[in-house]
């Protein structure tokens, strides 16, 4: 093991490696500055490019992609009071604050610090957990993965609103779009109505692009001002004052990203909870709390520390157990499929260097983007201050192109564009869209695993007590969560 | 951007219809190819079902006289209906300026398209400066030809592309 770690360590090192994790950094830190982009989106971008790409290169741009967009999002939500993604809306509540008394870079320092340690406990926690991990998931069989991928599609319908059955049926329909195309285990067609371009599936990266960054680029034109009007970006200083407050309140960001780390490892909770929840348990056990929410740098660090944390722990299951746990990790997921690996047991029996090159990524983008945070922080913070309309014919260009390089055919920018309005509908309606992908993404694994169970054991796969067990947990989660979503109504 | 009632028992009735036809067509394919799309389509109609009959049951029983939304805990309002329209009519013109770019592509190839789309698109939404929109349009040129160089992309192929004709393709 610790020879892998360190076979993946120079792997990583590699000149190209990392110019490519330092290419994943740059978007990452670009798309969580821009308001209203998150993972999600930065994600689908690059999805199209891989294809063609070498394993390493494209596995530490993805993590390199992913591990900062928490960091940078940090910007809008200090310096303009906007949300750079879902995870830090809890941050504006004392960072803002903080930059209306002129210490926006005491707040941002802080802020970067934390998010650098956060994503650090999470990479640490991955690399322990794997070797723990690694027996349980190895005894696995088809039945309980089958189990398993249910298990994370109830619960990504639970926590996905106070409709949780909603949630549930848009993950379904994830499934029943993945249907389309070539049935996995025989020749044959289902869904195509005669289309050619269908008989392949729709692929992820279109799927992704038309289902996330369309709409969300229509919502952010039809706003049509910028988040960022009427607000300056305020002079940054005071660095140093937050380097010590990071320091000086150094529990509290362990606490914070060992939450985080917790929150993430649950699919389907992560994103916009985590920061909501580490605030408030903030507020909540310090000492002198009263200053929260009017500009306390403590409001500013455990947010930040446990949604880059968060990451960490959300590939725990989906490199584990081929589960993903948010809309982020189901596109990662996906990506790791394209470029022919296979996220469960077999990840971590066959490709397990590459799985700590996945851990080592996270942990060095991690302090990297944290790094070039503080030093670019005057540039990249006027990127935030664009009008979308600016931003747009720039994104929708990269979206087409991105799209198009799925089979490279007509047909993937037609998708792209009829996926794109489902998803803008889907939005106007109040039906979330991330179990759409999960299940879209869980697809492969759950008819692969259900199809191997039946052909294999029969039925007798359903009287398993590994099996029972996790049906079982299912159905008690699921019932849970329709109760609490009747409480929440009443 | 609020959608009346009416709007979400219609999709979800539309969403189980969807799902009853996927597991009725399903029903014809060969036993390998059908235990999947089956379970799916037995699977939505349900959940497509519950949903319904949960959201018909909040309104009878009163839990509140309007509905609950997914994710604001906002009622709807009478003015949503003006509200998803005006929603409508905003978002359409950019949806023509998508039809646009599709249409340029066909004509002139992906990179030469996009680049004058950039153009247009900035100067006609963005109210930039021309010397800006001819900035960021040879911008989207340069990196369009760097980027496909480098990761070896390929674009749509068009009635007619400048760019191949002259070789840079």
């Amino acid at each position: 093991m610790i020879q892998a770690a360190f076979q993946a360590l120079l792997l990583l090192l590699e000149p190209s490696n990392l110019a490519f994790m330092l290419g994943g950094v740059v978007v990452g830190m670009v798309v969580g500055v821009l308001p209203g982009l998150g993972g999600t989106v930065g994600l689908s971008l690059l999805l199209p490019f891989l294809f063609g790409m070498e394993q390493g290169p494209a596995i530490a741009m993805l993590i390199g992609m992913a591990a900062v967009v928490h960091t940078a999002d940090t910007f809008p939500s200090i310096l303009l009071g906007a949300p750079g993604s879902s995870g830090s809306q809890a941050t504006i509540m004392d960072g803002y604050p903080l930059a209306q008394k002129g210490q926006a870079g005491r707040a941002l320092s802080a802020a970067f610090l934390s998010s650098m340690f956060g994503g650090l406990v999470g990479a640490i926690t991955l690399l322990l957990i794997l070797p723990i991990a690694r027996p349980l998931v190895l005894a696995f069989r088809s039945p309980e993965l089958f189990m398993l991928a249910l298990l994370g599609l109830s619960m990504v319908g639970i926590l996905s609103g106070d409709r949780p059955i909603r949630g549930a049926l848009m993950a379904v329909l994830g499934l029943l779009i993945a249907a389309i195309g070539a049935a996995p285990a025989t020749p044959f067609y289902r869904f195509t109505f005669d289309n050619l371009y269908l008989y392949d599936g729709i692929p992820l990266a279109v799927f992704a692009l038309g289902l996330f960054a369309m709409p969300e680029l229509l919502d952010l034109l039809v706003k049509g001002k910028s988040i960022a009007e009427g607000t300056t970006t305020r002079r940054v200083s005071g660095w140093r004052e937050g380097l010590r407050d990071v320091i000086r309140e150094r529990l509290l960001v362990v606490r914070s990203a060992v939450l985080g780390v917790a929150v993430g490892f649950i699919p389907g909770l992560g994103g916009a909870v985590v920061d909501w929840l580490s605030y408030g348990i903030a507020a909540q056990t310090s000492k002198n709390s009263e200053g929260f929410g009017k500009g306390d740098i403590r409001g500013v660090i455990a947010p930040e520390s446990s949604n880059n944390a968060k990451e960490g722990g959300a590939l725990i299951p989906t490199l584990l157990f081929g589960i993903p746990g948010s809309g982020t990790t189901a596109i990662l997921l996906g990506g790791l499929v394209l470029l022919g690996l296979q996220p469960g047991p077999r990840m971590i029996r066959g490709d397990l260097d590459l799985t700590l090159l996945i851990i080592w990524t996270l942990a060095i983008a991690n302090v990297f983007g944290a790094l070039t945070c503080l030093l670019l922080s005057g540039l990249v913070a006027r990127l935030a201050t664009l009008r979308p309309s600016v931003l747009a014919p720039f994104l929708f260009v990269i979206m087409l192109a991105g799209a198009f390089q799925s089979s490279r055919s007509w047909g993937d920018m037609w998708a792209f564009l009829v996926v794109g309005l489902m998803g803008w509908v889907l939005r106007r309606l109040r039906f979330p869209l991330p179990p759409i992908l999960i299940g879209f993404v869980l697809a492969a694994s759950i008819e692969r695993n259900l199809f191997i169970s039946v052909t294999r054991y029969g039925w007798s796969w359903l009287t398993a007590p590994a099996v029972i067990a996790i049906g079982a947990i299912t159905v008690g989660m699921t019932i849970l969560g329709v109760r609490l979503s009747q409480k929440a109504a009443t | 951007m609020r959608l009346p009632e009416r709007g979400q028992i219609i999709g979800l009735t539309s969403l189980g219809l969807i799902f009853a036809a996927a597991g009725a067509a399903s029903l014809t394919f060969p036993i390998r190819a059908q235990i999947f799309p089956l379970f799916v389509g037995i699977l939505g109609t349900v959940l497509a079902l519950a949903e319904w009959v949960s959201m018909r049951r909040m309104r009878s029983h009163h839990h509140a006289k309007v509905l609950h939304t997914n994710n604001e805990h906002e009622p709807w309002k009478p003015s949503d209906i003006a509200g998803i329209r005006t929603d409508f009519y905003r978002t359409l013109p950019y949806l023509f300026w998508l039809l646009g770019l599709f249409t340029l592509v066909a004509l002139v190839g992906f990179v030469s398209a996009a680049a004058i789309f950039t153009a247009a698109f900035l100067r006609r939404e963005a109210n930039v400066r021309w010397t800006l929109c001819i900035v960021g349009s040879l911008a989207v040129l340069g990196s369009l030809l760097v980027l496909g160089n480098l990761f070896s992309l390929r674009w749509p192929l068009s009635f007619v592309d400048p760019l191949r004709a002259l070789g840079l393709l």
